[in-house]
């Protein structure tokens, strides 16, 4: 196996104890640091090549979201490693309990092209600062970003305890022969069959796995919401990064009267935010590769063109477009879009949003708007979704204390903030008993007899709160 | 086998119902689990008995005393365990509700082992029940008086389309495992929890594996070696050996090893008669599957005497007494490494001063220090393994937070939209560096700090709003 090596240079390396002293882990944490703010200009050149990234939202997603993880991961570290004290009960009463937080070892990270910095780099941020070695597979997609982490990671971290590898779909194939204490993968829903690839790969050395996948994200638009600033905040949403994006608004669930109103406050903020040729701004970005050019814009053929629909393949561009009428059996409606295209689906009330959201797999989000929040809480009661974000889009990921995963096709395992810390950390139950205080275990020995089971019990039980636990 | 597809379609449509979302439904059904465990206690530990040749108080304090514990302890704390938890925001969001919604995961999997047939199945149902889920339970087959019990009470008292009992060997199982499921616990060894997990993945289903290892026991030569060896030959010994948990092998310094086997005997003397007897009966039990190939070396061997019955073989005596011999279902293949390299391994005893210096470089599910076993019994500490001897943990609100999906809730405000100024396009030098103010945090932020950043957020926003708006 052409990685075989590397893995075992690094599981040495773990077993060497290297990666474990708080120092090493907040002195590697600092040099990601110095790599963000030194090769700044490299990271938003490279994604403009890529996917032509517009350089504010690169520097929000790569640069300012990762700083925002590294400094809470670098404020809280010591913390967080700290033993954990547990309650104890009547018989354990004089020990000391704890958890205790192991790394688990030698793991892999495997990124997408969307986020190609952000998406590698926030695990990777909870496995350095859980004490693992790490191996890095960055997206061969965006070939210019790829070649930056190859090249300039390893400037900055210890080459002995982290390394990065570039593959393709066979090389990567190989790479996951090998064992691993820990795979953290992330990808599209539009290929589920490579979350489970991954995990059949994974089952073979019984390796756990976090998946971050994604889905079809339904975003509820009831009747009673403030139309302009909803269609503002939806439009962002969906045409952040031209569509390309796990969490974006997939499609619109509202009444008749909802998407007329809507249209025009959608061409308003589209026009507000791009201008009144979208082509031209800075701040529209292009789809990543010719084969996801074709796929979205065979998806347009979906109800009918409201705004936008102008495509460019020499530049793979695709104006932010909004569909309106579409079927639920329409293509746009069969996979996630991944695209700055937004169909609008026509229900007749929440009841009967809520039953087609739940008709279909889980998605990673759901969104609702509406100025009654009632609305918004039997929308969010009544279904199930990785994450949920009422009034607004996207903004729940930015909160490094909400944890951020799937649930079903749309993934399993959650991170950010201490969430990818602990993700990355085996909790170890610790009991430290002392040697003396014999005579208290003599309840549990052989002969037994009833009268040792009566004490016992007593002992042991938990009782409900408010009954005398006199023996 | 469209049995299969069912009895999980039936307690998929029943989870879809709604009706075991509500506190009071999945407090009503713990209650009735409880009134089952208490009112059909005699039948459970018959059962119990007829597997595996425990004694009534054996099996009531191995098995049914912690399913009562953990019942009693999910009904008292279930309020508190699903509320949703608020989390810290950020300026951007300091106006917001920002929560951690638990809920349930939809129709979950358990299946249980035969060495504690009843403890391992149940332990996990009240979790799962208790997280709102849906429950296939499939108890092993091996263990079938228990498996009978468990499928027979349990639609007595709960709820039978959302909590089915499934009963069958091997193909019975395969099939069950072609289901979608939306979380898989699985205790039982490494090689059908690869199967598992495989099964699992072909459903993106997360799992819950508490599998085996070989528990290395290691004592110091300076501890207090009758007590130390008193509470290993417990341990060792009980529920004869076929503990995940129980220490496997000893490893200490050869200047003590004569006097450990000496300790080791006169424990195992108390009672010698009983042992003997009991694991005799016990041995007949088990299949001869299930029994080991040796091919491990052997630290020392232990010799007993009293107590054998004339129909056995003086081999079969010494075999049952060797330390490394007892039938251990659970130990059919596993990757053992240097104790202070590390283990892949369920968990670490030691009897020593040294303790912080094994805890810290070695690596198992968990640790006991100073005794065996006893860390099973602390609810509050996760109960699972790492590596081969396993994945994901459970006992009390792990139980509860294993089963159940953790949803990030953030409700905004639809208006205050001279806030959102900031991310919208077009993209700008100014934008950026309001950005940089208000999403970094500090190094070493305190609370005044956070004081004084909230103040300077409102005056932000209202900066903002006469230089945007």
């Amino acid at each position: 196996n052409p990685y075989a090596g590397l893995v075992s240079h690094l599981r040495a390396a773990w077993l060497s104890g290297k990666t474990r002293p708080l120092e090493y882990r907040v002195a590697q944490l600092e040099a990601l640091g110095r790599f963000l703010d030194e090769k700044k200009q490299d990271i938003l050149e490279a994604t403009a090549l890529d996917m032509g990234k517009p350089s504010f939202e690169a520097y929000f997603t790569e640069i300012l979201l990762c700083k925002n993880e590294l400094n809470t991961t670098l404020n809280n570290l010591s913390h967080w490693m700290k033993d954990e004290c547990v309650d104890k009960n009547l018989v354990t009463q004089l020990d000391s309990a704890f958890i205790r937080k192991d790394p688990y070892g030698v793991v892999l990270i495997i990124a997408p092209w969307n986020y190609p910095i952000h998406l590698f780099l926030v695990p990777l941020i909870g496995a350095i600062a859980a004490g693992n070695c790490v191996i890095i597979k960055p997206s061969e997609t965006t070939k210019n970003t790829e070649r930056l982490i190859a090249e300039m990671l390893s400037c900055y971290l210890d080459n002995d305890c982290f390394a990065v590898v570039t593959a393709g779909v066979q090389e990567t194939t190989r790479l996951l022969e090998n064992k691993f204490d820990y795979i953290f993968y992330t990808g599209t829903s539009r290929s589920p069959s490579v979350g489970r690839i991954i995990m059949t790969a994974a089952a073979k050395h019984l390796t756990p796995v976090t998946l971050e996948l994604g889905g079809k994200n339904p975003c509820y638009v009831s009747d009673t919401c403030d139309v302009q600033n909803t269609a503002r905040r939806v439009a962002w949403g969906r045409f952040f990064n031209a569509g390309q994006t796990c969490i974006a608004p997939d499609y619109v669930l509202c009444s008749l009267e909802m998407q007329e109103k809507l249209m025009p406050a959608l061409r308003e903020a589209i026009t507000e935010f791009f201008g009144s040729n979208p082509r031209e701004s800075p701040d529209f970005g292009r789809i990543v590769g010719d084969k996801q050019f074709r796929r979205i814009r065979a998806l347009l053929c979906s109800g009918r063109v409201a705004i936008g629909g102008q495509t460019d393949e020499k530049e793979r561009y695709i104006a932010p477009t909004v569909l309106a009428d579409v079927l639920p059996s329409d293509p746009a409606m069969q996979e996630e879009i991944f695209g700055p295209v937004l169909p609008i689906v026509v229900v007749a009330n929440m009841d009967e949003a809520i039953d087609f959201i739940n008709a279909r797999p889980r998605p990673l989000a759901i969104y609702a708007f509406s100025c009654d929040s009632k609305v918004v809480n039997q929308v969010l009661e009544r279904t199930s979704s990785g994450g949920f974000c009422g009034n607004d889009t996207l903004m729940h990921v930015t909160l490094t204390s909400l944890p951020f995963g799937g649930i079903g096709n749309s993934g399993l395992g959650k991170y950010h903030g201490k969430f990818t810390f602990d993700t990355f950390t085996h909790h170890r139950g610790c009991l430290h008993r002392s040697m003396g205080r014999e005579a208290l275990n003599a309840l549990r020995y052989p002969p037994y007899s009833q009268q040792k089971l009566g004490l016992l019990t007593t002992t042991f039980e938990v009782k409900r709160r408010g009954m005398c636990t006199l023996l | 086998m469209e049995r299969m597809q069912q009895v999980v379609g039936r307690a998929r449509a029943a989870f879809n119902s709604g009706r075991c979302r509500s506190l009071e439904f999945r407090i009503q059904q713990l209650k009735a689990l409880k009134r089952m465990v208490q009112e059909k206690e005699e039948e459970i530990v018959a059962a119990i008995k007829a597997d595996l040749h425990k004694s009534g108080p054996s099996a009531y304090s191995h098995e049914i005393l912690y399913v009562m514990q953990d019942l009693i302890l999910t009904i008292d704390k279930l309020p508190s365990w699903a509320a949703p938890r608020p989390v810290k925001r950020d300026l951007l969001t300091m106006r917001d509700e920002a929560y951690v919604s638990p809920e349930p995961l939809g129709v979950v999997l358990i299946m249980g082992p035969w060495n504690y047939p009843f403890l391992l199945v149940m332990h996990p149902l009240i979790g799962a029940i208790a997280a709102g889920n849906a429950v296939v339970m499939k108890p092993s087959e091996i263990a079938e008086n228990t498996a009978r019990v468990v499928a027979d009470l349990l639609p007595q008292y709960l709820d039978p389309e959302l909590y089915p009992v499934v009963t069958g060997g091997v193909p019975e199982t395969t099939e069950l495992l072609k289901q979608r499921f939306d979380h898989i616990l699985y205790t039982g060894n490494s090689t059908v929890g690869k199967i598992v997990m495989a099964a699992a993945a072909k459903h993106l289903t997360p799992v819950t594996l508490e599998l085996g290892g070989k528990s290395p026991c290691y004592i110091d030569k300076d501890c207090d070696l009758a007590t130390a060896c008193r509470r290993i030959t417990w341990g060792k010994y009980l529920n004869c050996g076929q503990t995940c948990i129980a220490p496997d092998y000893i490893l200490c310094d050869p200047s003590i090893q004569s006097k450990v086997v000496e300790n080791i005997k006169a424990t195992l003397q108390v009672s010698v008669e009983f042992l003997v007897q009991w694991e005799l009966e016990a041995r007949s039990q088990i299949s001869s599957f299930h029994i080991p190939p040796l091919n491990f070396p052997t630290f020392f061997e232990l010799t007993l005497h009293g107590g054998a019955r004339p129909s056995c073989q003086p081999e079969e005596v010494n075999t049952m007494a060797c330390w490394l011999r007892v039938p251990h279902a659970v130990l059919l293949s596993y990757t053992v490494w240097p104790l202070l390299g590390l283990c892949n391994i369920l968990f670490v005893f030691f009897f020593c001063q040294l303790i912080e210096r094994v805890i810290s470089e070695t690596s198992s599910g968990g640790v006991t220090a100073n005794d065996v076993v006893m860390h099973f019994f602390l609810s509050t500490l996760p109960f699972g393994g790492v590596g081969n001897s396993g994945m994901g943990a459970y006992h009390g609100k792990h139980s509860f937070d294993t089963f159940s999906h953790h949803r990030a809730c953030l409700i905004k405000d639809l208006k205050m939209e001279f806030m959102n100024k900031l991310r919208y396009p077009p993209g700008s030098q100014k934008k950026v560096d309001w950005a940089k103010f208000l999403l970094l945090k500090p190094f070493n932020k305190r609370q005044t700090g956070l004081v004084i950043l909230a103040l300077l957020g409102i005056v932000a926003a209202v900066v903002m709003k006469v230089s945007f708006g």
